[in-house]
């Protein structure tokens, strides 16, 4: 407890009061409805699916720029206490070195700079998962680690980060219960994640099996070289995130990526010492998913292996879940904190207590940059004045009918969020589905987005002349001009049509005209109510079926004291 | 305690620190990149990209 309490001090400390962290995915809106978002009712990849629901749920009971940092204290956290608690290792100071180095690693940097908050979540539930596969492979009360009913609860979380944290769970887990021959729980498991993604899944099967993903998305967003070490040795090291950005900073020096390196291969010589201490299924199992979840991240690193990528997202639905392979690293590091806090147990038990904390405080001083708020780079701001009066505008609406957001681009960059680049906040203040650009620009690469909604919008916007019939047509009923950002000036004046309904500050609202009885309210459609009622029925099952275990097996214990004596 | 010989953990330890050794020296002698930006993006421009690599 106290460890997750330091991390989560040692790196969101100037964050902790009120404002919201705004930057790259990470977007919280004051009040957030439910809407078409949290759902993923609209026609692009639900790729907020069910993370979003968890933060605007708990934006309902908190604030919401308080619920973002309880969200993202809580990942950082479950993620340290996780690894400290799977580590089987005894001594405080080894338990620290594995939850320090789960945490404090480049991975977790670059995801945090990203703002993605769901992928840590996903991140942190890693270990809770292992901690769960553990506990079947051995005997109860066997070993060191978390019980079985809070690894379940924690393991659970992986869902957050999505399709690709979800892979990293079953290739860390799968292979350690197949070498078990531990079928029934492999069913389980699979079972598991089978009704925990029901969302996305129903959402395929609405778009006919077919994900049009870009595949000029495998090449951008592959690993690359953020150390002087090569793709091999930056993501040896945790890194080799694709934006130069989000890197590390002090990495590209040789003599930190040599110690980087140096402390990866001595967590990996500390894994092989686990093997003493875990079931061989479990130690090999990790180490299989590990190797299996580095070579889907590397492999779009090279042009031969890239095609095989591309073919693979161009045929496989769901197969984009490799697209940003990086995050695939998830095993590995974890094989490393556990491997770190083993060596550290290793060095206590030989003598060289002073060497121990030496190791254990070595992530942070290879990467002092995650401190204090990445280095001062996370900040809290407020939304201007002229957002909630819109939002309070367009909500009250009870007309269906879509909201354009313009200009055409899907992320902005406001002068009074530091200039920081982030996601458009419009899709989720609104109740009603917002259509905006859903491409992406990774340098000069224009990737394409999935939203065949915003296909259509963007065919009309490129119409000359007035667009407002077209948009019409396409059941659009509001337009919001955000005045301060690149583009929006050219935009203003083709709107001859349209009702102005607020200008405020750098905001414009216009309604077109029309009665608005065409077009979506924003209500949930069939499709993502049956994968959520799936989703809460599995979460329903899974937790209670493992409170009845626990149950069962405190009666059967306590049964056999009575029969002793 | 008697120390016992282990092939298969010998294995494996001389292939993780053998895969380091390897990345190490082929990084070294083909790395070229010169990877100094650390600055954020430049917003000013134009149009809002979502990173670099």
């Amino acid at each position: 407890m106290a460890l997750g309490v330091g991390v989560v001090l040692a790196i969101l400390a100037p964050v902790l009061g009120r404002g919201y962290v705004l930057r790259y995915d990470l977007v919280f809106v004051p009040d957030p409805p439910f809407g078409a978002m949290v759902w993923g009712s609209g026609t692009e990849l639900p790729r907020a699916v069910p993370s979003e629901l968890l933060a605007v749920g708990l934006a309902q009971l908190l604030p919401a720029d308080v619920a973002e940092k309880v969200l993202l204290a809580g990942c950082l956290a479950l993620a340290a206490v996780g690894a400290a608690r799977l580590a089987p290792v005894s001594h405080p100071v080894a338990r620290v070195a594995a939850g320090l180095a789960y945490v404090w690693n480049p991975w977790v940097y670059g995801r945090l700079h990203l703002g993605q908050w769901a992928v840590i979540a996903g991140y942190a539930a890693l270990p809770w998962a292992y901690a769960w596969v553990l506990g079947v492979l051995r005997p109860p009360g066997g070993g060191i680690g978390p019980g079985r009913r809070w690894s379940v609860a924690g393991g659970l979380a992986v869902v957050l980060g999505g399709p690709a944290l979800v892979l990293a769970a079953v290739v860390s887990c799968a292979p350690a219960l197949a070498l078990a021959r531990r079928w029934r729980a492999l069913v389980a498991g699979a079972a598991t994640l089978a009704g925990l993604t029901a969302p996305w899944l129903v959402a395929l099967t609405n778009r006919g099996g077919v994900v049009d993903l870009d595949e000029r998305g495998v090449a951008a967003f592959a690993v690359r070289a953020d150390t002087p070490l090569g793709v091999l040795g930056s993501v040896a090291t945790l890194g080799g995130v694709w934006s130069r950005h989000a890197a590390a900073i002090g990495r590209e020096r040789w003599p930190v990526a040599l110690l980087a390196l140096v402390l990866a291969a001595a967590a990996v010589w500390g894994y092989a010492l686990v093997r003493r201490r875990w079931p061989s299924a479990a130690w090999w199992g990790l180490l299989v998913g590990a190797a299996v979840g580095t070579a889907i991240a590397v492999l779009p690193a090279w042009p031969v292996s890239a095609q095989w990528m591309v073919t693979l997202v161009e045929h496989v639905p769901l197969a984009g879940a490799v697209r940003d392979g990086a995050r695939l690293l998830a095993p590995l590091a974890l094989v490393q904190a556990v491997g770190l806090g083993m060596l550290v147990e290793s060095l206590v038990a030989a003598g060289a207590r002073p060497l121990a904390p030496l190791v254990m405080i070595a992530p942070v001083a290879l990467l002092p940059g995650l401190a204090w708020g990445l280095g001062g780079q996370l900040d809290t701001v407020r939304y201007p004045a002229e957002w909630s009066a819109v939002r309070e505008v367009v909500n009250r609406d009870p007309a269906g009918g879509s909201l354009v957001s313009l200009p055409w681009a899907s992320f902005r960059a406001y002068r009074w969020a530091g200039n920081v680049p982030m996601l458009d906040p419009a899709p989720r203040a609104f109740r009603r589905p917002v259509i905006g650009d859903q491409d992406v620009l990774v340098g000069r690469d224009r990737i394409r987005g999935e939203s065949r909604d915003a296909d259509r919008v963007a065919q009309a916007l490129a119409v000359p002349g007035d667009p407002v019939p077209g948009l019409r047509r396409l059941g659009v009923r509001y337009v919001l001009i955000q005045t301060d950002q690149p583009g929006a000036a050219e935009v203003e004046g083709r709107f001859a049509g349209a009702e102005v309904v607020q200008r405020d500050g750098t905001l414009i609202l216009l309604r077109l005209p029309g009665d608005g009885s065409t077009g979506s309210t924003g209500s949930v459609g069939i499709g993502p109510a049956l994968g959520y009622s799936i989703l809460g029925a599995t979460l329903l099952i899974t937790l209670s079926h493992t409170a009845a275990r626990r149950r069962r097996m405190l009666l059967c214990g306590h049964l056999r004291r009575r029969d002793r004596q | 305690m008697k120390a016992t010989f282990n092939p298969l953990l010998i294995a494996v330890v001389a292939a993780a620190v053998g895969a380091v050794l390897g990345i190490a020296a082929v990084s070294i002698g083909t790395s070229t990149i010169a990877n100094t930006n650390t600055k954020p993006a430049n917003v000013e421009q134009p149009i809002i990209v979502y990173g670099e690599r």
